[in-house]
């Protein structure tokens, strides 16, 4: 085989050429990284916010706790299942809630944002155990208060002491609290039956969410409410409902690499026209090689590496750029609710985006590689 | 200096000059002994460079056998050439063709790389080529930071690295000036006489012309050696305007 050094060495004599070529590998990888961290930081903020013990039950027809709407009798009915945890003092671990998603003005940047509002009973921290209020205290029932998420403090420029509106009254933030990074640090949580009289909503519910001890028997209740006959409803474990939120992601995803494709065929025409004049410049080295005893597919092959070698470069550049936004945190729509995530540049994102480099490599070294076969040694020599 | 390591016998190699055939070798018979040094005289266009690359397994005659150490090669295909040429023929160029990012110590290393060979034995025997040629102090150097003279040494090495039974130079130093001429020149004698290797050489030189044992004039693809008793005669017909060495 011909040393790699021929053509490392190469690469390096013509740097400048090489440096604008690997250039557009590097922004269509960078700009490939950055699109999957943002799919992958949003696709895990919502797999991770439910707990594979818990059931969520939502109104027949309905995928969306926004659009559900449950009443009393079907929460008694839910109640009366098999399988649901009991606390310690005997509570059943089933929690009704209210969810809500509105608008709020935020002043220092004269922007409306989404802002999702929970109704709880206290039973609601036994079920979502992630939920940990890690500064001030908890809302007390009818005294307008209300706890916020770690993401909403950011979004939102809340902090303890402060006040918003909710509905007609105003709502003082009581406590903060985090949830291992899930979709609930996008909410606002408050006092069911306030929230309900706030929003003409008594005797109604979004959902209900019951714990179960293990996931094995969350799936048992879930099977058990669907053959249920007294009960119309559609229930379905934590994990999956958020999966299903998740599930919009893979549209954002197609059209990611649908741009790093288009993108793509630009840095392929680039390396393209790179090699084709690095093969048209080297046709004595070339008939050298041949002279010497080399085949023409070992030649072919040197050339290809040596596109590959260019997509290597702009490849790693790409990488290290696209990984400058790792763990940097955002909010965005997902289905019909705003959630905080934080970039994700993952081992699999960097294999698919080095790997991605890799074939553009290819696809624009190959058709110099072959031309490299035409190359007639004797002619070239003269 | 008995056994044949060249033969060919009624060479003829035609091209295709668009519907033209045009026949640059007619009927070429020649036969070059082990350890001899033949050099390969005649005007321009008259089959020289053909017949050497014919002979180096470059090219394929159109008709005729050509035979290298017992090998008929006019029947081989590329890819059996281009393995066969590796270990069988050394090139010397004109222009050295060295390549340009390799130092000399991995230019002459290059044709190794085909052979399965040890890494310690690829660089001893690369560091013996480059010895002979009196270049083991310019191993890192490239080509571009060495004079044309040390390049030729450089191409020369390259030649000799896999230990080959001919060398064939074509112009060897048809890029040089007076004294670089005849360092590259005693060079060669001195690694056909030492080493007993074969050298045949295309020249339009005298000088270069005048170091070889036998000359071998070709005129419009024919040989005409017949034609000459002695060497002596040969050069003066070659070159009639050029005064013989003493």
């Amino acid at each position: 085989m011909i040393p790699v050094k021929y053509n490392a060495r190469n690469l390096v004599v013509r740097w400048k050429t090489t440096l604008m070529t690997a250039s557009g590998f590097t922004l269509v990888v960078a700009a490939l990284v950055v699109m999957l961290a943002f799919v992958e930081g949003v696709q895990q903020v919502c797999t991770t916010s439910g707990e594979p013990q818990n059931v969520i039950v939502l109104a027949k027809g309905n995928n969306d706790e926004v659009f559900s709407q449950l009443d009393t009798r079907s929460g008694r009915e839910i109640e009366r299942t098999k399988g649901i945890a009991r606390r310690g003092d005997g509570q059943m671990l089933a929690s009704r809630e209210i969810f809500l998603v509105m608008h709020r003005h935020l002043e220092s940047a004269n922007v409306f944002k989404f802002l999702q509002v929970r109704g709880v009973e206290p039973v609601a921290f036994d079920v979502h155990t992630q939920v940990k209020i890690t500064g001030g205290r908890n809302f007390r029932p009818n005294q307008s208060e209300i706890i916020i998420g770690s993401g909403v403090q950011r979004e939102h420029e809340l902090a303890i002491g402060d006040s918003m509106a909710l509905g007609r009254k105003q709502w003082k933030v009581v406590g903060i609290f985090t949830a291992n990074g899930t979709a609930f640090e996008s909410e606002v949580w408050c006092d069911q039956s306030e929230l309900a009289s706030q929003f003409r909503r008594e005797g109604v519910f979004s959902s209900m969410v019951v714990r179960t001890d293990s996931p094995a028997q969350a799936a048992e209740v879930v099977e058990r409410l669907k053959d249920s006959r007294s009960l119309v409803c559609n229930p379905m474990t934590e994990t999956e409902y958020y999966s299903k939120q998740a599930a919009q992601t893979e549209m954002i995803t197609a059209a990611a690499w649908v741009i790093a494709w288009f993108m793509g065929i630009g840095a392929i025409f680039g390396v393209m026209n790179t090699m084709f004049a690095a093969i048209g410049q080297r046709r004595k080295d070339i008939a050298v090689l041949r002279i010497l005893g080399f085949k023409p597919y070992e030649i072919l092959i040197s050339f290809l590496l040596e596109a590959i070698l260019i997509s290597i470069v702009g490849g790693f550049l790409g990488i290290m750029i696209g990984m400058v936004v790792n763990g940097f945190s955002r909010s965005t729509a997902v289905g019909s609710r705003e959630v905080e995530f934080a970039f994700k540049v993952t081992q699999t994102t960097i294999t698919f985006a080095a790997g991605f480099s890799i074939s553009m490599g290819i696809l624009g070294g190959l058709l110099p590689a072959l031309s490299v076969v035409r190359v007639q040694p004797l002619e070239a020599l003269k | 200096m008995s056994d044949v390591i060249v033969q060919v016998d009624e060479g003829f190699k035609e091209y295709s000059r668009g519907a033209e055939r045009v026949e640059v070798l007619k009927g070429v018979s020649l036969k070059i002994y082990r350890g001899e040094f033949v050099a390969l005289i005649g005007p321009s266009g008259s089959g020289k460079t053909t017949l050497l690359n014919l002979i180096a397994g470059l090219d394929q005659p159109t008709r005729g056998r050509v035979v290298i150490n017992g090998r008929d090669i006019s029947r081989m295909s590329e890819s059996e050439l281009a393995r066969w040429r590796t270990t069988a023929i050394g090139f010397v160029f004109q222009f050295y063709h060295l390549i340009p990012v390799l130092t000399a110590y991995e230019n002459v290393e290059l044709p190794l790389l085909l052979l399965n060979m040890s890494a310690s034995r690829r660089r001893k025997q690369a560091l013996n080529a480059l010895g002979l040629v009196g270049l083991s102090h310019r191993l890192t150097h490239r080509p571009g930071q060495l004079s044309g003279g040390e390049q030729q040494r450089v191409g020369i090495a390259r030649a000799l690295v896999t230990d080959p039974a001919l060398v064939v130079a074509d112009e060897p130093t048809g890029d040089l000036d007076g004294r670089k001429k005849e360092e590259i020149l005693d060079l060669l004698q001195q690694l056909q006489e030492g080493l007993n290797k074969t050298i045949l050489m295309v020249t339009h030189d005298h000088t270069a012309a005048s170091r070889a044992h036998r000359l071998l004039r070709i005129s419009d693809g024919m040989l005409l050696e017949e034609h000459a008793e002695t060497r002596e005669e040969a050069l003066a017909l070659a070159f009639p305007d050029a005064k013989l060495r003493p």
